[in-house]
């Protein structure tokens, strides 16, 4: 069982195993953001005394959001199970780990769109307004705009929490690098293969708060 | 012409409103200048006349159309007709001076190439030609509320509200963008109203004022009305302050006089046709609203013999003078 395995094969485990990571956390935050944003618009427009006011919708919204924020990850993960064998036709591999990840994040995205949008200055909502604007206008010409350079920390906030969420998918076979984690270190006192992991996902996430913190920077400077 | 017809407002149900029952009309080519307190009610007016807050009661009639009885469409095509500035400035920091101005021009549906010629148009009437790949960040604040005029006038409104649009400003620049106003209002007939809470502001550029208090309306009307009236607060507040006041145990008179009006033979006479001694006390001089007034504080004896108050008021009034007693 605590055979050593050579580097080429370690290599080799942890490149596919990265190339999976990257795969999962890739897809899930596409949805995440096709759903979250929208998501979070509707979530700030129809506050009571917002844009577009739908107290009821707004209620609902916010309820579901806050179900699918309240439940621990691993739990939904296993949750999640049939719904998964619905949408994907299996629940193991890369693949089926998506829609877990992509229903973990996505509440979790929407709550940090609605945020930054309430950070945007009322009266440039209202300028818009006067002059004759509609809600679309507000959306895409104030308050995406003016809240860009906080969607896109709430992105990399989220494609951090996204790696984190991809790790876990292990525990149900989702592969990537959790899968190998629990596989070779967990299960075979692999130290080899559990160094490296670590390492990739230490680079892995310092690349994606280095990149997002330089595009938050690059947008805000000449604001 | 904007009439606005007993407008009231309550925010909370059972409380005090912000606004009760106001009337007002406002001529074509006005600049109307409406005064009060912070909490008088002057802002939630100006924003019943775009609609941006929805009057409890009352109608706005804007050339005819009833403003709170149209479609949110219709409604949006009258918004385009009224430009808005604010104190604030409420420009989108996303988008260059340029992208600024165009944003009506945008939401009118206006085409790509007549936006650019009628952004340069307006980047030239506010002198910030040089400005125009310029950031709200990098701007002045004198700069930044030129931006927000040349971006109220983009889709060629009849009307503009200032919402405060000096008081973040310091006097030299609230000069500068006053006086922009008033050029605005001379070449493009445009109608201004104006609401603030600083006298000067009215003084300097305004032909009509209101003044608020508690949510509802003291007093209105042209400001040369205003002044010539002696029961006028409003127009009494308008007057020139004194430079320097002496005290006096005698009858103390104090007189404004308008335009063409000056002080001195009026005075003269009242020496020689009643034998009054005139002593000045105090005296300032300013422009109100495009006319020069004089307000002189005077202390007046008749040697020798009781003083007539009565004719000599009479006297002045009919030579057009502002008379109040102290």
């Amino acid at each position: 069982m605590n055979r050593t395995i050579d580097w080429n094969e370690i290599l080799q485990l942890v490149f596919n195993a990265t190339g999976e990571t990257l795969y999962m956390v890739l897809l899930a935050g596409l949805f995440t953001l096709l759903i979250g944003l929208p998501l979070g618009v509707l979530l700030f427009i129809s506050r009571s005394g917002g844009i577009y006011p739908m107290p009821q919708l707004h209620k609902s919204l916010g309820g579901l959001v806050n179900l699918g924020r309240s439940l621990p990850f691993v739990v939904m993960l296993i949750a999640l199970i049939p719904l998964t064998r619905l949408i994907v036709g299996t629940t193991l591999g890369s693949t089926a780990a998506v829609v877990p990840i992509t229903i973990g994040a996505f509440p979790f995205f929407a709550r940090i769109v609605e945020n930054a949008l309430d950070e945007v200055d009322k009266g440039r909502i209202e300028a818009i307004l006067a002059m004759g604007g509609d809600l679309r206008d507000v959306i895409f010409k104030v308050l995406l705009p003016e809240a860009l350079p906080a969607l896109v920390a709430g992105v990399t906030l989220t494609l951090v929490m996204l790696i984190g969420f991809s790790s876990m998918a292990g525990v149900i076979g989702g592969g990537g690098l959790g899968d190998l984690a629990i596989r070779y270190g967990y299960q075979r006192f692999n130290n080899q293969v559990m160094v490296v992991t670590v390492i990739v996902l230490v680079v892995l996430v310092q690349s994606v708060q280095s990149l997002g913190d330089r595009m938050v920077r690059s947008l805000a400077h000449r604001r | 012409m904007i009439s606005i017809e007993q407008l009231s407002k309550t925010y909370v149900p059972g409380q005090a409103p912000s606004l009760d029952q106001v009337s007002l009309c406002i001529p074509d080519g006005a600049i109307y200048g409406i005064l009060g307190r912070s909490g008088a009610g002057k802002s939630t007016l100006l924003r019943c006349l775009n609609l941006l807050e929805r009057p409890s009661a009352g109608r706005i009639v804007l050339d005819g159309a009833d403003l709170t009885a149209l479609s949110d469409r219709e409604l949006r095509l009258q918004r385009q007709r009224i430009g808005m500035i604010f104190q604030g400035f409420n420009l989108l920091h996303s988008r260059n001076v340029f992208d600024n101005i165009a944003v009506p021009l945008e939401i009118a549906k206006v085409s790509k190439a007549q936006r650019q010629a009628r952004v340069l148009e307006l980047l030239e009437l506010v002198g910030l030609s040089d400005k125009a790949l310029a950031f709200p960040s990098q701007l002045s604040g004198g700069q930044k509320q030129r931006v927000g005029i040349a971006r109220a006038l983009a889709a060629r409104p009849a009307y503009l509200l200032s919402d405060e649009a000096t008081s973040a400003l310091d006097p030299e620049t609230t000069a500068s963008i006053l006086e922009l106003l008033r050029d605005i209002n001379r070449q493009l007939g445009l109608t201004i109203v104006l609401i603030t809470h600083e006298l000067d502001v009215v003084k300097s550029i305004c032909d009509h004022a209101a003044s608020l208090a508690n949510g509802r309306l003291v007093e209105a009307g042209p400001i040369a009305q205003l002044l010539a009236n002696p029961d006028s607060v409003l127009g009494r507040s308008l007057l020139p302050g004194y430079s320097t006041a002496l005290g006096s145990d005698a009858q103390v008179l104090e007189l404004s006089f308008f335009d063409s009006l000056l002080a001195t033979p009026v005075l003269s006479e009242l020496t020689r046709q009643h034998g009054v001694a005139v002593d000045l006390l105090a005296q300032g001089v300013e422009s109100v609203g495009g006319q020069n007034v004089g307000r002189l504080r005077v202390a007046l004896r008749q040697p020798g013999s009781e003083l007539k108050l009565t004719q000599v008021v009479d006297f002045l009034k009919q030579r057009g003078v502002r008379v109040e007693r102290t």
